[in-house]
Formats: C-alpha cells, structure tokens, sequence
C-alpha cells in the first residue's frame, strides 16, 4: 500500500527496543524510521529500508545512519548498491548514510541538546560532562507517534551542511599548520611536510582517514565525528561522477605532498597551495553553504 | 608598526610570527573601540567561527570604518584561496608586507568590492537576529513593551500600582501565560543565542551595554511586572528605553 510521501525521510539502524517503528513531527512532512540492529542478517536491515522507501509514492530526501560498530565503512556502498538495485533509482542523489556512534555525533543529545539519541531511546535523561542531569523530551506524543519538529529540523540541518562544513575544516586546520613552509624565503625546499605532521594527533587522524585509510575506535574516540569513515561513497552518491574524480586527484596529491609518498620534492610553497586548490575544487562541487 | 588584530582563533595570529617579526609588524588583539585611534589599522583573520558557526564580520566593519574612520585601514587575512584587494593570503605571504599593506583600498572607496567567502556574512546575522522567525521583530516588541511602560508611569500619577498593573498587565481571561512577560522570555532566550557573535562586531560596547542592561531589568519583567519596588528600584522605564535605543540605532544602519 502507497503512502503519503514526506519530504525529509530519517533512518537510523540502532540499538532499539522496537524493531521497526515510524515517528513523524505533527505536520507530517518529516518521518523518523527507528530499526532495530538486532536483525540476523544485514540484508534484513536493508530490505526494511528499501520496503519503507518502496511504499512511499515517490523517493523523500533521505538521510540513513548506521552504528560504526556494526557497519564497517564498506557497508555504506553496499547499501547504496542495493537500495539503487531494489529501488530501480537511476542516480542516488536523494541518499545520504552517515555512520555514528560512540556518543559523539550530533544525533546525541549528550552533543546537541536538541539532537534525537538518548540513552538506548528517543530522549531521556542526559548526564553532561559537568555531571549535570537533564531530562530531554523527543517524544511530542507517544500515542500519535509524534516528535518534537524543532529535534528534527535541529539533526536534519546539520547533516545538510556537516559533510562540507567537515571537508572544509579539514582544509583549514592543514592550510594553517603547513603555512609556515609558504613563507616566501624559506629555505628547506626539500623539506619533508611528513615529519612535521605528528602522528596520532587529531590532524593527521583526520587527514587520514579522508584519504580513506581506517582509523581505529580508541584511536579516536574523542572525535570520531570528525572523521571521513564515510567520505568517498557518499561523495559519489551525493555529489556524483565528477566530485568522485576530484576527490582521487586530491587524495594523490595529498599521498604526494603531505604523506610523503613521492620521490620528487615540489617546494612547499608550490606545493600546498596547490593542494587547497584542489580541496576548493572539490568544495565547488558542493551546492549547499557550511554555515546556515 | 602595530596593527590592530580581530580573530576567533588564535592560531591564525602565531602561524606566521617569524614574518611578521620579520617584517616589524606586530599585532595587538582588539578589544574595543577606544584603540582604533592608536593604530593605522584593523586585520580580521577570517573565518570567525563562534557556536560552531564560520561568519564573517568584514562587511559591517567596512560600513563602521567608512562612517566613523576613513582614514583607517581594513585588512582581511585567511587560508583560503580568495581573490580580493584587501586580503592577505596566508599560503602567499608578499616579500614585502608594506608592498600589501601601502596598496590596500580604503574603506570608503566607491569600487569596494564585497568578499566574498564560505563563511555567512554576519549582516545575514545581524537580520535574523532582529526578524527572527515569528511575525514580531525585536524592536517591535521592545516597542510595545516599552509603551506599555511608558502607559504604567503615566498612570501611576493618577492611581495606585496594583490598579495601573491590572489595566496592563493582568492576563486576561483564559491566557495562561501574560504577553510581556512571554515576550520578555523569548528576547532574553533570542540575546543568549546572538550575544556570542556581537563580540565581533563594532559595536561590541554598545551590545554589552544591552545584555547587562536586559540582566538587570529581568526580574521586573520575570514576575510579570507585578512588583512595583523592582519596577522603582531597576528604573525599568529608563533601562528598557535605553535598550530600545541602542538595538534600534544599530538596526538602522547595519540592519535596515
């Protein structure tokens, strides 16, 4: 049976106590799909998505989000392939996965107090950092299924700009660490920008796992959101073909010139340069702002 | 020379300090209007970033510095790649920093280009925090609350407080929650949401005015008007007028 299509379709694969259940804000443009991880099977998993999009009379902008523990970085693609296959979708531009986890993204309400996630439900009590308690309330009627708009629109909107917003600090923080091997007069041209990114720090964790290298859990506990665990399938799905391109030529040159992985030297104030040009070449493709 | 120095992020200020010792320039962080006198000029590293949020604060104090200091510099410094007259890129510093500084456009130049960045302009800002999302803009509701103030004052010649308070400010049947006191509520809860981003601005004096001004008056407002010491005591009359003057001269002339 076809139902009413929202605009804003939220998946997210988690810990809960119901298998599979739909909350929607009172106008009910935005629906909240929760499904259970418990499943035996992935595919289970995905085809409960593919059903809840198939009933659906046209395809909502949708945003799924996958536990990190459960779902390895692969797992993204595959979601993309089968919901395409399933789907008959000719381009997967209306999807969007992220993975979360560990208490620090922005679905939390220990992160955003307007986020969704509280302790294994919608809302609940929050202990913050300072030990404080607080009672957060998602839920806006739990006969109605019903949540609170203002939660919605708060994780809905954040993901819209988070992706750039994360490429874009990344750009920065590089830019100003590297600066000073642009100074004009610097004499180490042949200086290894390698031996100056220290390893394991937040930086170069980050840089890494841009180019898609996988970083370990406890590696990176404290800023897990921060990470590109989920970069290049979502840059192809969201952006398509050419941000794929841009973001190889990048990663190359940045295996180049910030890892160390060439033998010829270009000097740093050529050679970082080029690599925020390439860092905005693929921020062009990207239609929306980071700051809204 | 020294320079006056605006960011949020003070890495942007050390990353180069072998330069710019170099080249005999220093930087004093900016912290209030009162200095612009003593330097030939304003560097604002961008982005600024406050509450998680990249803005940029360079147009309105273009708009300031052009009105009230024209003979100033204002220069703009950033790791992006940006093509502007008055930006300094920090990936390709100039051999010569004065080659940069003795060029840059003045303030009040007819051919000013606006930048243009990643980052929200802050008079974007600037607008949603004086329209906000509901039908009432903040000096529309400053407005009537300070009129209906203005009323109490006048009928407190002629008649007691709990008369004048009742004509005024008593809900009235049926509401649960009085209007001054719920409009007063959601200004206090709209301050706390903007106020961080004012400290980057030019009128960074006048907006603290207003927020110790809005801290002090609040327990007047908190209790629905219905004290008449507090009224007496925090001169609410004078301080809301006084708020209501100074969002409204700002609004003006950087958010019209």
């Amino acid at each position: 049976m076809n139902k009413r299509t929202p605009e804003r379709a939220l998946f997210i694969v988690w810990r809960w106590k119901e298998a599979d259940a739909l909350w929607h804000t009172a106008e009910d443009q935005s629906h909240l799909h929760c499904i259970s991880e418990n499943w035996l099977f992935e595919e289970e998993t995905l085809e409960i998505i593919a059903g809840h999009l198939r009933a659906y009379t046209t395809l909502p902008q949708c945003l799924i989000f996958l536990h990190r523990k459960r779902h390895p970085r692969s797992y993204i693609s595959t979601l993309f392939r089968f919901l395409q296959e399933k789907l008959n979708l000719k381009e997967t531009g209306k999807l969007t996965c992220r993975l979360f986890g560990y208490g620090s993204d922005f679905l939390y309400l220990t992160k955003n107090p307007k986020g969704l996630l509280g302790d294994g439900e919608l809302g609940g009590w929050v202990e913050y950092q300072d030990g404080q308690k607080k009672e957060i309330k998602v839920i806006e009627d739990a006969q109605k299924k019903t949540i609170r708009q203002g939660h919605f629109d708060s994780v809905w909107n954040y993901y819209q700009h988070e992706f750039k917003m994360k490429v874009y600090r990344l750009e920065r923080d590089l830019s100003v660490h590297f600066a000073p091997f642009t100074e004009p007069g610097y004499s180490q041209n042949d200086v290894s920008l390698y031996a100056h990114l220290e390893k394991d720090t937040p930086l170069s964790l980050r840089l890494l796992s841009f180019v898609g290298e996988k970083i370990e859990e406890e590696e990176a506990s404290q800023y897990q959101e921060e990470l590109f665990d989920d970069c290049a399938e979502n840059l192809k799905a969201a952006y398509g073909q050419k941000a794929s391109e841009v973001y190889s030529q990048l990663r190359k040159s940045i295996d180049e010139v910030l890892l160390g992985n060439s033998l010829e030297k270009i000097p740093p104030h050529i050679a970082i340069p080029q690599v925020r040009r390439q860092f905005m070449q693929l921020r062009d493709l990207m239609p929306e702002r980071i700051t809204y | 020379m020294e320079l006056l120095a605006l960011a949020s992020d003070a890495r942007f200020l050390n990353v180069h300090r072998n330069y710019f010792e170099r080249q005999n320039v220093r930087f004093v962080t900016y912290t209030g209007k009162g200095q612009l006198e003593e330097f030939p000029g304003l560097m604002i590293f961008i982005p600024i970033e406050c509450q998680g949020q990249l803005v940029s604060p360079v147009d309105i104090w273009r708009q300031f510095l052009a009105r009230e200091h024209p003979e100033k510099r204002l220069a703009i410094a950033g790791v992006e790649a940006i093509e502007h007259h008055n930006y300094l890129d920090l990936l390709a510093l100039p051999r010569n920093f004065f080659d940069f500084f003795d060029n840059l456009k003045a303030v009040d130049a007819e051919d000013w280009i606006k930048l243009d960045t990643e980052a929200l302009d802050m008079e974007e800002k600037m607008r949603r925090f004086y329209e906000g999302h509901g039908k009432e803009s903040v000096t529309y509701t400053l407005s009537k609350i300070s009129l209906k103030i203005e009323i109490l004052s006048t009928r407190l010649k002629e008649t007691g407080y709990q008369q004048a308070w009742e004509e005024l400010f008593e809900p009235l049947e049926g509401e649960t929650v009085a209007y001054t006191e719920e409009k007063w509520k959601e200004l206090h809860r709209r301050w706390g949401h903007y106020v961080s981003f004012f400290q980057y601005l030019p009128f960074r004096e006048e907006m603290l005015e207003v927020g110790r001004l809005i801290a002090y008056v609040s327990p007047f407002f908190e209790h629905n008007c219905r004290e008449e010491v507090l009224f007496t005591q925090l001169e609410s009359r004078k301080n809301i007028d006084r708020i209501f003057e100074i969002l409204d001269t700002i609004k003006q002339e950087y958010a019209p």
